[in-house]
């Protein structure tokens, strides 16, 4: 009786699981191919940065591969050129 | 007559005199003419706030220059902006390995007349479109 309901707990806690996941994202670029991919607009590739100026993993972007590869060298020529920053200090 | 597609961004000196910085702008697209080169493009975005501070200064002048021409264009053009102590940094950036400079030069005509034409509130509007698609994405 007790091994049962264990078991079933197991079951719904997987069931669980695989919703979450399963929840693909599109990559933007794709969905919408007027957005052009530029390094002279700093103020739509800081959506793809972390609040510390690292660029963002596509699992969690959400971009194809060839649109975060794309995204990356767009940011690498901005931090460049000074429009996005390669570190932000952290400021006491 | 097919060239190369170029396009340089460079930063001045915050800090100069309007004359000074106006002799900077037409030095570097009057280099871009005697080096055989077709200017399409030259766009001062003003004094913006860098991402990071360069060679001490916060600030700087952003001037774009888009331009056909041959590849011995840039390499001329990077020891300028090297020599030239005003630059604070530059980057150059090939757009296209064949285009025309003379449709180039047609379609930037006409898409600042497209920008004339516009009313202002219209670019608004787009600009917010893009940022909402953006938050819903997340």
């Amino acid at each position: 009786m007790a091994y049962n309901a264990r078991s079933n707990r197991k079951t719904t806690n997987k069931k669980r699981f695989k919703g979450t996941y399963n929840r693909r994202k599109i990559c933007r670029f794709c969905a919408d191919s007027s957005l052009v991919i530029d390094y002279k607009d700093p103020k739509t590739l800081r959506y793809f940065t972390t609040e510390r100026g690292k660029i963002t993993p596509c699992r969690i972007s959400g971009n194809c591969a060839k649109h975060q590869r794309m995204v990356t060298l767009a940011i690498k020529r901005a931090r460049n050129i000074a429009l996005l920053p390669f570190t932000t200090s952290l400021e006491r | 007559m097919m060239m190369k597609y170029y396009e340089t961004l460079y930063l001045v000196n915050p800090n100069l005199a309007d004359e000074d910085y106006k002799d900077v702008l037409t030095k570097f697209s009057a280099l871009i003419e005697k080096n055989k080169g077709v200017l399409i493009k030259s766009d001062e975005w003003g004094k913006k706030s860098l991402a990071y501070p360069v060679k001490k200064f916060d600030r700087g002048y952003y001037v774009l220059l888009q331009y056909c021409g041959e590849p011995s264009i840039t390499s001329d053009l990077r020891r300028d902006l090297k020599l030239d102590d005003r630059i604070l940094k530059y980057q150059t950036v090939k757009l296209s390995d064949s285009a025309d400079p003379e449709k180039l030069i047609r379609e930037a005509q006409d898409s600042v007349e497209k920008v004339v034409e516009q009313p202002e509130t219209a670019e608004k509007v787009g600009s917010e479109g893009l940022e909402k698609e953006v938050e819903n994405g997340v």
